[in-house]
Formats: structure tokens, sequence, C-alpha cells
């Protein structure tokens, strides 16, 4: 089976270095993007399996990456994971109904992560979103 | 055909009949001795002299009864009635026929209180008049003071209450010791209320208060005396002259106050809080910190150094996010607490966007809530949904939309719900950005939303609608206490500015009558002996201040007598075992009543039953009941005299008291008769020269003594 694709959105450089080792190590393909418009860019470009996304990201911020991907049909069926530092239920929440497949408040651990990609990319429900 | 003659002519013929009679009985015995032709013995003389003065002694008691009946007792009778109704205004009639023999006394009595009636009558009318403005500011007074959500308590320089409104007993969480002419201490602890006066007197004596920025008031923080409830308040002296020529001077304060316990109970949570966490969230840095550095070390480390460290971090990251959670809801709690949130029906709230509508457009919205409170800036939530109803209907155009509040736990989400196009993020985003209502100052809609901590999105409601999901926080209400609780019932007395001027005296023997404080009570009870076992199972007592039954500030209390109530009893006054089953054992009751009390001067209609049943138990419940006392019974002996018919209804009926029916032998129903009564007979008593405690209680006294001779005490 062919490498699965993540793409990693983050305009903290070392939050991309860091997720591209830790997933690259897991055995995934992973690409990053620094903003909204090249996330989107890069989406159009090459679709990628799985997007982690940042919510506060530059540009469009991830609520709207994360909105452009799933109202495209031909797009909806790439995972969505949210990284956010809002904890709260309601941000939480606003991510979910918005198509995240998965949300997860920052500082998360490597396995949490891991797992979660794992789950979505191997058709196992996230479940909980994760925080 | 006596009663016809003149009133003159008849006193006359009482001594006429004297005169005759006596004359009549000499001439009779004249003509005896002279008619035998013998000459009297010594014995004969003795015998008719005898005879003579027994005849005259007899005539004399028999015209004195015949007077003293027909004449004196009447006198005194039309006297009474006289009194009663100048110093009283008594009500009722002369009996008919009572100085049948005293010629136009009782006609001329009975044209004189007809025509002082009707002069009152016609004083009553011009006074009504002249106060119903008065009345009319007193009940908008009295309607702005209960609808104030700040507790307002007036006091005199003494302390004692002059005014207080509904909120102020709410907040206070007392219903029966704080009252007209009752120390304000009694209720709140005096130490801050006495240094914020003393400061503020200084103030005004030096004439600071004048330049002073809060002039000649001063913020207060003092604690209820259960220590149960902090308040806040600003406490303000109140000038006034007590003479045309005196200059101002600080008649009392007036105190304006909130309970503010839960809200500094959760300053001091915060606090706490935030010093825990933040002195917590030191040491977890420095400790990421030094992981850091080892990390970044030369030199290669080790396995198990990498395991610590990588504990530290996943440990200490993990704790640190708990740290900032918690926070994060402290802001959350300190910005709605800074920011004008109110409690509102969802209802309202529903009502109130849907009547907004600011750009006039034709929408039909539909709305729907559920019972439930929310805590919000309503005014800032109405104008950003108003807003989003009108960057909708341009966007997606919609014409209808449905308005929907659905309470889920401890939120409620507001949904506004529509057919067509969804709202994508940036359009939201954009009108989020967008400022709203002038009257909001520079408010966005992402103010709106960082101030009530919440988030707005779109999303698929089914059937091809959207809606836009904004979610809210709800608050229940403590019932007792919150907007929507139940008032305490509108007290008929809530002020006496009378009570600033009240002159204190330093012996309550020589107070006036008038400016006494009384508290007049009742008891009902198993039976009438005490020694023998008996027991209250009632008491009831009402104040009197200031000349002023204060129908607002009753005791009534229900008592467990510890042992059965005799049915004869239970028929006199209804009360069964059934109903005092779960009231209160009479040590209890004492206490409660004893504070109510105070130091107020006691008023009992025979007095003397009452008080055995007080005080036999005082000693067990820890009280004392030294209190001077007053019995009606003996008053009303002082001033009708004690052959007067002085049972408490036949007293009531003669100062036209009108109690219901159904209170009436009841320990309540009874206070207040004895109540009105003890005020009428306090005008009679100072008609007669009777005016202080002393001297009412001296002339009780002589009463008492009366009575015990005749046995009837």
């Amino acid at each position: 089976m062919a490498s699965q694709t993540i793409l990693v959105v983050d305009d903290e450089p070392g939050i991309r270095l860091y997720l591209k080792r830790l997933l690259g190590n897991a055995g995934f393909v992973v690409r990053t993007a620094a903003d909204g418009d090249e996330a989107v860019a890069a989406i159009e470009a090459d679709p990628p399996d799985l997007v982690i996304l940042d919510v506060m990201v530059d540009g469009r911020d991830g609520y709207e990456i994360c909105e452009t991907i799933k109202k495209n049909p031909a797009r909806a069926g790439i995972k969505v994971v949210m990284l956010s530092a809002k904890s709260r239920s309601i941000e939480i929440e606003k991510g979910m109904a918005l198509g995240a497949d998965a949300y997860l408040t920052k500082p998360f651990s490597m396995d949490e992560l891991r797992d979660t990609v794992r789950g979505l990319l191997n058709g196992v429900p996230a479940g909980e979103p994760g925080g | 055909m006596l009663e016809r003659l003149s009133l003159r002519l008849r006193v006359f013929l009482f001594f006429a009949f004297i005169a005759v009679g006596g004359s009549v009985a000499i001439v009779a015995a004249m003509i005896y001795l002279g008619r035998s032709g013998e000459t009297p013995t010594l014995d004969d003389l003795v015998l008719l002299g005898a005879a003579g003065i027994a005849g005259l002694w007899w005539l004399t008691a028999w015209t004195w009864l015949q007077f003293d009946a027909h004449v004196a007792k009447p006198i005194v009778a039309i006297c009474n009635y006289l009194k009663a109704v100048t110093h009283a205004d008594a009500a009722g009639e002369i009996k008919a026929g009572t100085a049948r023999y005293l010629g136009f006394l009782e006609p001329a009595a009975r044209e004189i209180t007809a025509s002082l009636r009707e002069t009152r009558r016609e004083v009553d009318r011009t006074i009504a008049a002249a106060t119903a403005e008065s009345e009319a500011q007193k009940q908008y007074l009295a309607t702005i003071l209960r609808d104030l959500q700040q507790g307002v308590v007036i006091c005199n320089r003494r302390h004692e209450v002059l005014l207080y409104n509904q909120r102020a007993l709410e907040i206070l969480h007392v219903a029966g010791d704080i009252g007209l002419g009752r120390s304000f201490f009694a209720v709140v602890t005096d130490q801050p209320f006495r240094h914020a006066l003393t400061r503020l007197e200084n103030r005004f004596r030096s004439g600071r208060h004048v330049d002073h920025p809060d002039g000649l008031s001063a913020l207060v923080i003092a604690a209820t005396r259960s220590g149960n409830y902090t308040l806040k308040g600003r406490v303000s002296l109140t000038l006034g002259k007590a003479g045309p020529d005196e200059d101002e001077a600080p008649m009392g304060y007036v105190v304006i106050f909130e309970d503010v316990t839960d809200e500094l109970a959760a300053g001091i949570w915060r606090d706490r809080l935030l010093h825990d966490v933040t002195s917590d969230m030191r040491q977890r840095i420095a400790n990421l910190a030094m992981v850091g550095d080892l990390l970044t070390l030369e030199e290669a480390i080790d396995a198990e150094e990498k395991a610590a460290a990588r504990t530290t971090i996943q440990e200490d990251g993990r704790v640190l996010a708990e740290r900032l959670d918690r926070l994060d809801q402290i802001s959350s709690d300190l910005l709605s607490s800074a920011w004008p949130m109110t409690q509102v029906h969802a209802e309202t709230l529903l009502a109130l966007i849907r009547e907004r509508r600011s750009e006039g457009r034709d929408l039909r919205i539909d709305t729907r809530g559920d019972d439930v409170w929310l805590h919000c800036d309503s005014a800032a939530i109405v104008e950003f949904v108003d807003r989003l109803l009108n960057r909708i209907a341009v966007f997606a155009k919609p014409r209808t939309f449905e308005l929907h509040l659905t309470a889920c736990e401890r939120r409620a989400d507001l949904d506004l719900v529509w057919e067509g196009e969804s709202v994508p993020v940036r359009a939201l985003e954009t009108w989020l950005d967008e400022r709203l209502d002038e009257g909001l100052g520079s408010m966005t809609g992402t103010d709106v939303l960082s101030r009530h901590k919440t988030e707005i999105w779109c999303e698929p409601a089914g059937r091809g609608r959207w809606r836009l999901r904004l979610p809210l926080v709800t608050v229940a209400f403590d019932t007792a206490r919150g907007p929507a609780g139940v008032r305490l019932e509108a007290r008929p007395e809530f002020y006496d500015f009378d009570l600033f001027a009240r002159i204190e005296r330093d012996s309550v023997a020589e107070t006036p009558l008038r400016d006494l404080t009384y508290v007049v009570f009742d008891t009902e009870t198993t039976g009438l002996e005490p020694s023998k076992g008996d027991q209250m199972v009632q008491i009831a007592g009402v104040r009197i201040v200031n000349g002023r039954l204060l129908r607002g500030e009753l005791f009534e209390s229900l008592i467990h007598p510890g042992r059965a109530i005799p049915r004869l009893s239970s028929e006199v006054h209804g009360i069964t075992d059934a109903m005092v089953a779960n009231a209160d054992p009479v040590t209890t009751v004492l206490q409660r009543f004893h504070r109510f009390v105070g130091d107020a001067v006691l008023v009992a209609h025979n007095a003397a039953f009452d008080m055995k049943f007080l005080t036999l138990q005082q000693r067990e419940a820890g009280v004392d009941f030294g209190n001077p006392v007053l019995d009606t019974v003996l008053l009303a002996a002082a001033v009708f005299g004690a052959d007067e018919s002085l049972t408490l209804d036949s007293l009531a009926e003669r100062f036209a008291i009108k109690i219901a029916a159904e209170e009436r032998h009841t320990a309540l129903g009874d206070s207040l008769a004895t109540g009105l009564t003890f005020l009428k007979l306090i005008d009679l008593l100072q008609a007669g020269g009777v005016t202080t405690l002393r001297e009412a209680i001296e002339i009780s006294e002589q009463q008492a003594a009366i009575r015990r001779a005749q046995g009837k005490y």
C-alpha cells in the first residue's frame, strides 16, 4: 500500500518541523504549508489524504480551509484534524460543526496525534475529539 | 309624671320630701303623746325619739338611693360617655333612658356629641382632601423603593430605622428583627458603619465635604449579624435643621446596599486559584526549561536521561495546559462580571430581537424558546442578532427566519434558521468585524462573542436549511433571592420620619406614653392554670411605634405545648393537637419572641395572666422578660371606673374597633384589638393628666390594689 499523504498547515516553523519528523517516522509522506492560501493551493495541486490544520493560521483561517475542503464534493473525502490552542468546548464544537474529523487542543502528545491520524486514515472513526 | 317636672323642681322635691317626712314624723309623735292625756315617761320619750330617728334615717337612706340611682350614676355614665367621645372618638350612643330624671342633660349630651362628631367629620374630610396628594406621593415613593434593586435603610442618629424597603429585607434575610424604630445594628455589624459615620461627621464638621469627591457619603463593607452575608453599600449623612434658627447638622444617615456575598466568595476563590495556578506554572516552566537545556547539551544523553526528559515534557506540558484552562475560566468569570450581564428570559430575548428589526426588511420571523433564563448582555445580543438577520437576508435572500432558543445542560443555543444558501466562514467573519449600533460604542460582533466567551458558526439544519448557532450561558435562579423570586408581601408601614425628631430620654419611665415603643401581645393556652401544667399553644404580638400600630411588623407562632390540648380549650381558640404537631417548643418560640420584643414595653389585656405564662419558662429559654408591663384592663378601669365592663369585646365595641370575627380569639386578632384599644386609652389617659409611663404604671397599681381588695384580681 502506497504511503498516505498528510498536509501540515501551521504558521509556526517549529511545529511544522516537529510534525513532519513525527509523522514521517510513523510512515506517512508529510508536506507542509505555512499559511491558508498556500494550503488551499497545495490541496488543489495534489490532494492529500489528511490535513492537519492549525485554526489560527495566517490568511484564511483553519475554519475557512476546513469549510473549503468539505464543501467541495471532490475533496470532501480528505480527513481534517484541527489543532488549536482554543480549548473550550464551544470552540471544539464549532470546528466539528464545520466538518473537522478530529479536534486536538494544544499541547497534545505525540502518541495522541499519531493515534488520531492512524485512526482516521484506517477508516476508524477518531471517536472522541481529542483534547 | 315625675319625668315631666323640671330638674330643679325634682331636686327640690327630694329635699322637701325629707323636710315634710321629718315634720310628719315629729307631729305624729306629738299627737300620739298628747292623745293619751298622761305625762309621757322617759321611756316613752326615748322610744319615740328612737322611732323618729330610725324613720329619719330610713327616709334619708331611701332618698340617697334614689338620688344615687337617678342623679349620680347617670351623671357618671354621661361623663364617661363624653370623655370617650371627646378624647378617643368612641362610636356608639348613650343608652336611652340613662338619665331619665335628669331633664335635658341626656338629650343635651347627645346633641353635644352629635355636633362634635359632625365637626370632626368636617375636619376629617378637609384633612382627607389635603392629604390625598401627599398619599399619592407616598405611594409613588413606596413603589420606587419597592422596585429598587438595592436595599435602602434610613436611620436617625441613634441608628433607629426610619425607613426600609422590601429589597433591604430580602438582602438582610430577615422578616422580623428589622422594623421601624428598631436598631439597624440588630441585623448588621455596627463597627464598619460607626467607622464610616465618624469619618463623615468629621468631614462635615471640618467642611471638607464641600470639595470632597464623595461629599457626605462613604463606602461600607459590612456583614449581617448572622455572619452569613456580606453587604457592600454606601452610607450618606442626612442633614437637617433642628429649628428654624439652627444650623444644619447631621440628623441621621441613608444606607444603600447590595448583597455581595457570592461576588466576594467568587473573588476570594479566584484570587486563591490565581495564586495556586501561577505559582505552580512557574515551577513547571522551570522544569521544561531545564529539560530544554539538557536536550541541547553538546554531549549525548543516555537512555535514562532521555526517558526522564520525555516524562517531564509530557507531564508538565499536560499540567500547564490544565492550568491554562483554569486561568481561562477565571478570565471568563472576570469578563462577565465586568460587563453589564443580566438575566433575561428566553422568550423576552426572542421578543426583543423580533421587535428590533432595525432595517425594516419585510421578513417573517418565527420564534420558539424554551423556558430558560440566559446570562447575557441582552442589548448587545439583540443588536448582534439583528445585524446577522439583516446580513443573511441580503446574502441568502430568505423571506422567513426561525429563531430558536434551545436549552441543553448549562447553555442554550440561539439558532437562526433559514432555507437556501449557507453562510461561508469568510462572510461571517466579515460581518463579525463590522461595528454594531452606535449606542453600543465601537463594539463589533467579535467583541460580543468574546465578551460572552462564545462562538458562532453556520451548519446544516436538515431539509435544505441552514442555521447560525450562537450558544449562550443559562442561569438557574435561586427563587428566594433572584429576580424571578417571590417577593415578600409589601408591608403597609415602611417609614416613619417622625422618628428623626424623637428625643432620647434617659429614663423610660418619664417618657411620654406616645413616644414609647410597645409590643402588644396575647397568648392562647391549654388552660388557665400554668401552675398545674397548662402551657401556651400560640403567641402573637404587634408593635406600636410612635403612636402607630405597625400591621407590617407582626409576630405569630404556634407552640408545641408538650402535652395534649383539652377539647374545651380547642373550642375556645380553635387550635388542635394536629395544628401544633410540627410547631417549635416553647423555649425556641420564647427566644424568637424575646428578640421581637427587644426593649419595648409589653402590653396585654389582663397582662398578669399572659405574663405568668411568658415568665414561666423564660429561664429555661435563657431569656428575661423584665420589660415594663401595662395592662389594658387596669388602664381602662382607671379611665372608666372599675364598675364598667372591661372585657376586650366591650372595650373594642366602645371604641368602635372592628376585628374580623374569624380573627377574634386568635392570639393575633386579640393582640390587634388590644393594641388599638390601648392607643385609644393613651388618648384618654393623657386627657386625664396621665402622660408618662411612670404615671400609667402608678394608676395601674392603684387599680390593681382596688381589684385585689374586691377579690377581682
